[in-house]
């Protein structure tokens, strides 16, 4: 088994794109010297119309599979409460009083990036699955996370979160048989329209977005405190990765038969190349948004994602070729 | 054949085409104006700097190079938006020449339509691929003349200078050239050279959303009440150019510019057509929101009555647009 | 009041004899010379026997060289079908055991039906249909001139034109060609799209089954190779196990450009561009009257129609997530 296999530079130039379309949001943040791009108005932007439309889109379309969903959204669970301990331990050891410091750690940034690999490199099906992951891990961010950087429990912004709702109606939606009549369908049809066509901007605006918010942070002051907390995102995360998807093997919970039907089985594969792909992401963005908002160590969060999302141009590839090796 | 079985030739089917694709962009301008409300920066630039400095850079190139290249499209196109542009300009002057001597308008929203915003992705929407190239090339023609002739009537000089940084513009040479040159690749390169369009291609796409909200964002500021003051010149935008427009399509078959001839390979035939429909489509876009600025508290910088303008022709648009994709169904792509 | 004056008078005329007799005599022969016409029609069409030779049942093509054929003033004729089900061998066995005297015309649909019945039988003329490339499948020498005893009609279909018109609606950089490695036609086809493919700039994935059980691993690489589109050229195979194809590709919202028409309608794919089939039929047909006429297939030209027609699923649009330009619609037979 060799490790650099031509499969590597596949994989390198699958994602590529993705830093490509981040460095034109890095280029332009920089050259934006008056600062006109108002990072809150995208961020809400993407988060209130944006993200929903692409959850909607890509929910409604795929038969929903209560199985699959509780596997990606059960691994998304795992890996941030198994994250939870390694991030404080990390937190005490860089002696940082904030719990804002470990947002970034124990979250993953399954929005801006992966989505985009996970279309390049796994397809539509890919895509769906990483949408559901990137969902269950944005809830409980607004939940769990605002609870950890605030403590506070507040119920109700995990109920306005808009992408739940849109996640509520996809599954509902693909999984309603009922026919209805034919002016209803095509109303619907033309609302799909819309939707889809919003949705498309979404992943784009997501990577132009990071390369923008990279621009802005300055890391040389935090270096320090910044390079074990996103260490411990890049490469412990994947690590449990791999060893809850060989987990979920030994379990039956993903099936590994050779005599199943091959597109049977290659869903099952992208399923674990999902959940592995999410969780060798930096942390998210959103991470340093709440840190700001609750003014819990936002250029410490800042200083992680920047080297996270810079180190991740070399850790993401060598991780999926592993998955290429071990898993497909 | 007679105007009744023209009119008669346009089915069912064409018309839920037509609400299928305009009805998402309406709701679109919706959830922009929406966004332009409820967004406390009031910040026009935003979403402007990132659709004109990275987005719509990358749609152009991802729909030219890919588009073959033809020189006589390109004129038969750029004619059409010089012509329009020339002929719209004349009739304001003729029929609001006073207006502006009171300083009430400079015209522009009367003369310059949505030739990106709304058009780009309407085109798109409507019809593939294909048009969408044709319309980047009115669109690159209309930013043209809005720094000529629009810079000329407003500031009585032509800003080269303001043309050249246009991102688009050189994504859109860059784009005719591979188009036209087969460029030799590598087959070592020839993948990553994929990859790397697919990412400008994906890129691309997200233009398609944010050009509508960009251009649904500053509508909400403009007065309702004052929408009445704006329909002369939105009259002359939404149906003095449509009506303009059929007669140039008229006139470059009369002169053979465009073939009419089916023939066994069908394609060049719908090629033609959807040139036509490209230019009578653009024609009868709404006014540009480009003439429309908004200062820090969100509200418009130009004057009342062009503001009004601006709004009034959005509004009538989703009458005459509708009036006029009828009228280029029936006598453009009838069978 | 009844007025019966008139009436009476009329029925007094009609009660005499002589006149009844007068009237019977008058509309007798014109109805017997009716009747002696449609008789004599009957009696003077020639009739016909026609063997028909399908490789893979009953198509459009079929039905419109029948009716043409029926439609014919001149001539009754019969038909006898033989279906091989796709098998060669079967194909092979009828064409084996045909008594080519019982029949005037032998009809033979699909490449591989005409070159094997062209090998066997040399007397009886042979119509064929659907045979997209019948110079380099050797079943005739020109298309003015067969040079044998067959004439008929083509289903060729520019691989360009295919592309182009796949290219309105989608950005293509990699297309599947999927095809049954057994059967000559798509051959010829996929041959031309190596043609186009480095005009239009894309690459291609083979993607060749001979057999059913070749399908589950042939829609994993479809799926694995993450195809912008599938092509699926003029082939038998491929047509009759479509439904389980195209429910896969249409799942994994992969978009599907099919030559065969009815692919479109019975089966879903996207789109396709190809000739109508019922019309080739007709073409077929009016080949076949002209040989019934007494000229030589070798002298009657090969037909192609006059214009391909393209064929969009809407429902398949819409679940793939497709635009389908207006301008297609005008000129194409959308399903819905």
């Amino acid at each position: 088994m060799t490790i650099f296999s031509p499969e590597l530079f596949l994989i390198v130039r699958a994602v590529l794109p993705s830093f490509t379309i981040a460095l034109l949001g890095f280029i332009l943040g920089k050259l934006d010297t008056n600062r006109e791009l108002n990072q809150k108005t995208i961020s809400n932007v993407i988060y209130y119309f944006f993200t929903p439309c692409l959850v909607f889109s890509s929910l409604h379309r795929r038969s929903f599979d209560l199985q699959e969903f509780a596997v990606i959204g059960g691994a998304a669970v795992l890996l941030i409460a198994a994250m939870i301990p390694l991030a404080f331990y990390v937190k005490r050891r860089v002696k940082v009083a904030e719990n804002g410091y470990c947002l970034p750690i124990i979250f993953m940034n399954t929005g801006n990036i992966s989505l985009a690999i996970a279309l390049l490199l796994f397809g539509n099906d890919g895509l769906s699955k990483s949408i559901l992951f990137h969902t269950v891990n944005i809830m409980l961010l607004y939940s769990f996370g605002v609870f950890l950087v605030s403590g506070r429990t507040d119920m109700r912004q995990f109920l306005k979160i808009p992408a739940l709702y849109a996640t509520v109606l996809g599954i509902i939606v693909s999984t309603t048989t009922f026919s209805a009549p034919v002016v209803a369908t095509q109303a619907f049809n033309i609302l799909n329209r819309g939707i889809d066509m919003i949705a498309l901007g979404t992943i784009p605006l997501l990577i132009v977005n990071l390369g923008y918010s990279i621009s802005e942070t300055k890391i040389t002051n935090t270096l320090k405190v910044g390079i074990p907390g996103a260490s411990m995102r890049i490469i412990v995360g994947p690590l449990l990765a791999f060893g809850l998807v060989f987990s979920f093997r030994a379990l039956g919970w993903i099936p590994v038969d050779p005599s199943m039907d091959p597109l049977v089985a290659l869903g099952h594969r992208t399923t674990e190349g999902i959940i592995i792909l999410n969780a060798a992401m930096p942390g998210p963005i959103m991470a340093y948004l709440l840190n700001v908002k609750f003014e819990s160590c936002p250029e410490k969060a800042a200083a992680m994602l920047s080297i996270g999302t810079l180190a991740g141009i070399i850790t993401i590839p060598i991780v999926l070729n592993f998955v290429t090796l071990l898993i497909r | 054949m007679t105007l009744q079985a023209y009119l008669a030739s346009v089915s069912s089917l064409e018309i839920l085409m037509w609400l299928r694709g305009i009805i998402p962009v309406v709701l679109i301008v919706v959830v922009g104006v929406v966004i332009g409300r409820w967004d406390q920066s009031r910040n026009q630039r935003t979403l402007d700097k990132l659709t004109q400095q990275i987005f719509l850079p990358c749609l152009i190139f991802s729909s030219l190079h890919r588009h073959p290249f033809d020189l006589k499209e390109i004129a038969q196109i750029g004619t059409a938006a010089t012509l329009l542009t020339v002929g719209i300009t004349l009739l304001s002057f003729l029929l609001m020449g006073a207006a502006r001597k009171q300083q009430e308008t400079n015209f522009l929203p009367t003369i310059f339509m949505s030739s990106a915003s709304l058009l780009l992705p309407l085109a798109f929407i409507l019809f593939g691929n294909q048009g969408l190239a044709k319309a980047i090339y009115f669109y690159l023609f209309m930013l043209l003349l809005t720094h000529t002739l629009g810079s000329f009537l407003t500031e009585g000089k032509v800003t080269w200078r303001q043309f050249l940084k246009i991102p688009s513009l050189y994504t859109a040479l860059l784009g005719m050239v591979c188009a036209a040159v087969t460029l030799p690749i590598p087959a070592a390169f020839e993948e990553l050279a994929w990859l790397s369009e697919k990412g400008i291609d994906l890129t691309g796409l997200g233009a398609l959303p944010l050009l509508i909200i960009s251009f649904g964002y500053p509508l909400g500021r403009i007065p309702l009440a004052d929408v009445l003051k704006g329909v002369p010149g939105a009259l002359i935008r939404i149906v003095g150019a449509p009506v303009f427009a059929f007669m140039l399509i008229y006139l470059y078959r009369q002169s053979g510019w465009l073939n009419f001839e089916k023939g066994y390979d069908i394609l060049g035939f719908i090629d033609q057509r959807t040139t036509e429909a490209i230019i009578v489509i653009s024609a009868a876009m709404p006014s540009s929101h480009h003439t429309l600025r908004l200062d820090a508290s969100g509200n418009p910088t130009v004057s009342q009555r062009d503001a009004a303008t601006v709004l009034a022709s959005t509004l009538g648009a989703m009458v005459t647009l509708c009036v006029v994709f009828f009228f280029t169904a029936a006598f453009i792509f009838f069978d | 009041m009844i007025r019966t004056g008139a009436r009476s008078r009329f029925v007094q005329i009609c009660s005499i004899v002589p006149l009844r007799i007068l009237l019977c005599t008058l509309l007798c022969p014109l109805f017997c010379t009716f009747f002696d016409y449609s008789q004599a029609q009957a009696a003077t069409k020639e009739k016909r026997n026609v063997a028909m030779i399908l490789f893979r049942g009953e198509t459009p093509s079929e039905q419109g060289f029948r009716e043409t054929l029926a439609a014919a003033a001149e001539y009754d004729v019969q038909f006898t079908t033989f279906d091989a089900a796709q098998s060669k061998e079967r194909l092979q066995e009828i064409i084996a055991g045909l008594d080519t005297l019982q029949y005037d015309m032998i009809y033979a649909f699909g490449t591989m039906a005409a070159q094997v019945a062209l090998a066997k039988i040399k007397d009886t003329p042979i119509i064929f249909n659907v045979v997209q490339r019948p110079i380099e499948a050797n079943v005739a020498a020109t298309w003015e001139h067969s040079g044998n005893n067959a004439t008929g009609a083509s289903n060729m279909v520019s691989m360009e034109s295919a592309f182009k018109t796949l290219a309105l609606v989608l950005n293509i950089r990699k297309l599947a060609f999927v095809y049954n490695e057994n059967d000559p036609a798509p051959r010829y086809q996929r041959a031309d799209v190596e043609k186009i493919r480095k005009k239009f700039g894309f690459k291609v994935i083979d993607v060749t089954v001979q057999n059913t059980a070749d399908i589950p691993e042939a829609l994993k690489l479809i799926v694995n190779s993450k195809v912008d589109a599938v092509m699926f050229p003029s082939d038998s195979f491929i047509k009759a196990n479509a439904n389980d194809i195209m429910e896969t590709l249409n799942k994994h919202r992969i978009p599907t450009i099919a030559i065969i028409p009815e692919m479109v309608r019975e089966n879903e794919a996207l789109m396709s561009l190809g000739p109508d089939y019922y019309e080739l039929g007709q073409l077929a047909a009016f080949n076949a009257l002209q040989v019934f006429g007494g000229k030589h297939p070798s002298d009657v030209p090969i037909q192609t129609v006059p214009s391909l027609k393209i064929s969009i699923n809407l429902k398949t649009a819409d679940m793939l997530g497709v635009n389908v330009p207006l301008q297609l619609l005008s000129l194409s037979t959308i399903i819905r």
